[in-house]
């Protein structure tokens, strides 16, 4: 054989050969969007961030979305909707809009979340309802849901419990909310982790202020890992 | 040789130099303190918008309000205590939760009555909205203070007659501003019980403008006087800046009605506009951390012996500078003649004014420097010896606050801090640098400053007891 006929046939058996190798590299390699999805969905699925009431109000994630919100606002006794109204007719008519949508069945939850609430799931419980209120840390006026004793976000989680469990905060910022009058502002003290996607914020204006006060979910984000449709 | 008449022409400039300097200056030391400390304050709060209040009945006893701890449904709110004129400080947690649910404090101001008994007027947030509460002391002095009847909205502030001239001595007058109206509306409620019940009465006048910045002070003779701003739109005015008149009126029965000087009172500066402060962004955005003075344009006192009233109040004036001027009044407010205190080369805000028994009338205020590269907010006391006509500056602090952790641009120090005055002696308070901290950071600055001239000598001999 010629010498440079071998040359290009052992080049090219050796490129066979190593071709398994580079597709395991290949493989090996985190999915950015899948590892922020699971990371994600840890966060959505963690009982030890959630009350028992907070599948019921992700599976209505999609409606919040239809709504135009972006991200909402999960406190442990409800639900608000990050966009802020003027009025409280501009409000009101947006709450019943969601309402109405809200009378359609709520979308089904991946097998994940489920799995993670199942015994939650499992008890009976009355409907979320939407409505209209104002929002007094910044006076403004916004979407609520709610239900009378639920618990959405765990009472008294700290944020050095949710920094011990996910590690530090990709990033931490302060935001001062001024209101229409001049009465203290609440100091949010915001820690963001999955790129922003999932924010925990806490209120100089809490009894305690170490404890997580609300999160801040993206909707969309969410909706992505937690909705069996999505 | 010196010939004699020129000595004596000397000696006369001498002397009379002399005596120049010991009429138009002021005595007395300046003792100023971090009321702070690693063991009171373990997690490093802004402590901001502090309040003071002297017991008349004891100088030796001054309390502090400022937003530290927030109270719990098992603990209180804190009230900073001294009982040796300011040189210890204590935490006394007695500002119960008034309400469960409520959260606070929100906006506090604190005084003293005749017999030395405390009073806190504070702001609580619920679910439902807002509410304001006098708390009044049931028990003893350091035990839990006792909430009155639930009243008013938003910024209360508190003044307790204390006067034995007084007829109306042991009534109390909380300023709020009332945000249920169609243009919010400066309101004072009154209370002849300690705050037991609580009677709101309209006092600004918003037929045509909105109302803020609602400050309280009352008389020998028991009149009440309040200062407000009528918030006149923002033409011609640049930005940060909005245009108002700053009105004064009074009350001659107990706060029932407030017409003393008609029903909308009298402008401290005239008939003209003047330009003031109405921003989040007190100081340079684009070289550190800035401050809201929003109602941060106004205050009001008045002379204990004489019943002189002084205004302090923020204009823009052709220096380009907001300026911080005060004027007096010598007829129960019917007149006023202002003066700048500052001195033009600076934007100020944040007055707080406060007068002694011999009339050295106090003005605590903010101004920055953004000449360097960063902002440099500078806390000032100055003091008039004459009645406002003139003014001795200094500086009490310089400050940076971009590198404290514990200072958030929007909200450096609150919307006011604390001047009173005790016989011959101002007290302060005002949010700043921490000094002996571990972690430097705003911290309660407590400042005293006795204020005489040097041929008082009653006042000189006078023990700040």
């Amino acid at each position: 054989m010629h010498k440079s006929i071998r040359t290009l046939c052992f080049l090219l058996v050796l490129s066979i050969a190593a071709l398994p190798h580079w597709e395991g590299d290949v493989s090996a390699m985190p999915d950015p969007q899948t590892s922020g999805s699971s990371q994600l969905l840890k966060f959505l699925t963690d009982q030890n961030i959630w009350g028992p009431d907070a599948p019921q109000a992700f599976a209505y994630l999609d409606r919040w979305k239809s709504e135009g919100e972006s991200f909402i606002l999960i406190f442990p006794d409800r639900v608000v909707g990050a966009s802020k109204f003027e009025t409280p007719e501009q409000a009101k008519e947006r709450a019943e809009r969601m309402s109405q949508a809200m009378k359609r069945p709520a979308a089904k939850l991946s097998p994940e979340l489920a799995a993670a609430f199942k015994a939650a799931l499992a008890k009976k419980t009355s409907p979320l309802l939407v409505e209209s209120a104002s929002f007094l840390e910044d006076d403004s006026f916004r979407l609520i849901m709610k239900r009378e004793g639920a618990e959405f976000l765990k009472q008294g989680l700290t944020m050095s419990a949710v920094s011990a469990a996910y590690g530090p905060p990709e990033k931490t910022s302060t935001e001062v909310v001024q209101a229409r009058g001049d009465r203290r502002p609440a100091v949010l003290t915001i820690s963001q982790y999955e790129g922003g996607k999932i924010k925990f914020v806490q209120s100089d204006l809490s009894p305690d202020p170490s404890v997580v006060d609300r999160v801040i979910l993206d909707v969309s984000a969410s909706a992505a890992v937690v909705l069996a449709s999505h | 040789m010196i010939p004699a008449s020129v000595r004596i022409h000397r000696c006369f400039v001498a002397a009379s130099l002399l005596f120049s300097l010991g009429v138009s200056s002021g005595c007395g030391g300046r003792f100023m303190k971090d009321i702070a400390t690693d063991a009171l304050d373990p997690s490093n709060l802004a402590d901001t918008e502090p309040s003071i209040a002297v017991s008349p009945h004891n100088h030796a006893e001054i309390a502090i309000v400022t937003f530290s701890e927030n109270w719990t449904p098992s603990k209180g709110a804190p009230v900073w205590k001294s009982t040796d004129h300011g040189q210890t400080w204590n935490k006394i947690y007695q500002v119960v939760q008034p309400a469960p649910g409520d959260f606070g404090p929100g906006d506090q101001k604190i005084d003293f009555d005749a017999n030395g008994e405390i009073y806190v007027a504070e702001l609580a947030t619920t679910g439902g909205g807002i509410s304001d509460f006098v708390y009044r002391q049931t028990g003893p002095a350091n035990g839990p203070l006792t909430p009155g009847a639930s009243y008013g909205n938003d910024q209360p502030h508190l003044s307790v007659d204390r006067h034995g001239s007084s007829p109306l001595k042991g009534n109390l007058f909380s300023p709020w501003l009332d945000f249920s109206q169609p243009l919010e509306r400066s309101t004072v409620a009154w209370s002849s019980n300690q705050g037991i019940a609580m009677n709101s009465v309209g006092a600004g006048d918003n037929s045509s403008f909105r109302n803020r910045t609602t400050r309280s002070a009352i008389a020998p003779d028991g009149k009440v006087y309040i200062i407000y701003k009528t918030r006149e739109g923002t033409a011609g005015a640049p930005p940060d800046f909005e245009n108002a008149h700053f009105q004064v009126n009074r009350s001659d029965d107990g706060g029932h009605t407030w017409t003393g000087l008609g029903s909308a009172g009298i402008s401290v500066h005239g008939a003209t506009q003047v330009q003031t402060y109405f921003t989040n962004t007190f100081g340079n955005i684009a070289k550190g951390k800035v401050a809201r003075a929003r109602s941060s344009d106004a205050w009001i006192a008045v002379n204990p012996e004489n019943g002189d009233v002084f205004a302090a109040y923020v204009r823009r004036d052709a220096s380009g500078f907001a300026q911080i001027y005060v004027a007096r009044s010598t007829d129960q407010g019917a007149t006023w003649t202002a003066a700048r205190a500052t001195d033009g080369t600076h934007n100020s805000a944040y007055p707080e004014i406060a007068v002694t028994k011999r009339g050295v009338v106090g003005v605590l205020f903010v101004d920055y420097d953004d000449a360097g590269s960063v902002t440099l907010f500078r806390h000032h006391f100055a003091r008039s010896f004459d009645h406002g006509s003139s003014w001795d500056d200094d500086i009490l602090q310089t400050m940076n606050p971009s590198p404290l952790a514990n200072a958030s641009s929007g909200f450096l120090w609150g919307d006011y801090e604390g001047l009173t005055a005790q016989k011959n002696t101002f007290y302060g308070v005002f949010t700043g640098e921490s000094s002996g901290r571990s972690v430097l950071q705003l911290d309660p600055i407590f400042f005293r400053q006795k204020s005489c001239r040097w041929y008082w000598i009653g006042c000189l001999l006078e023990d700040e007891d």
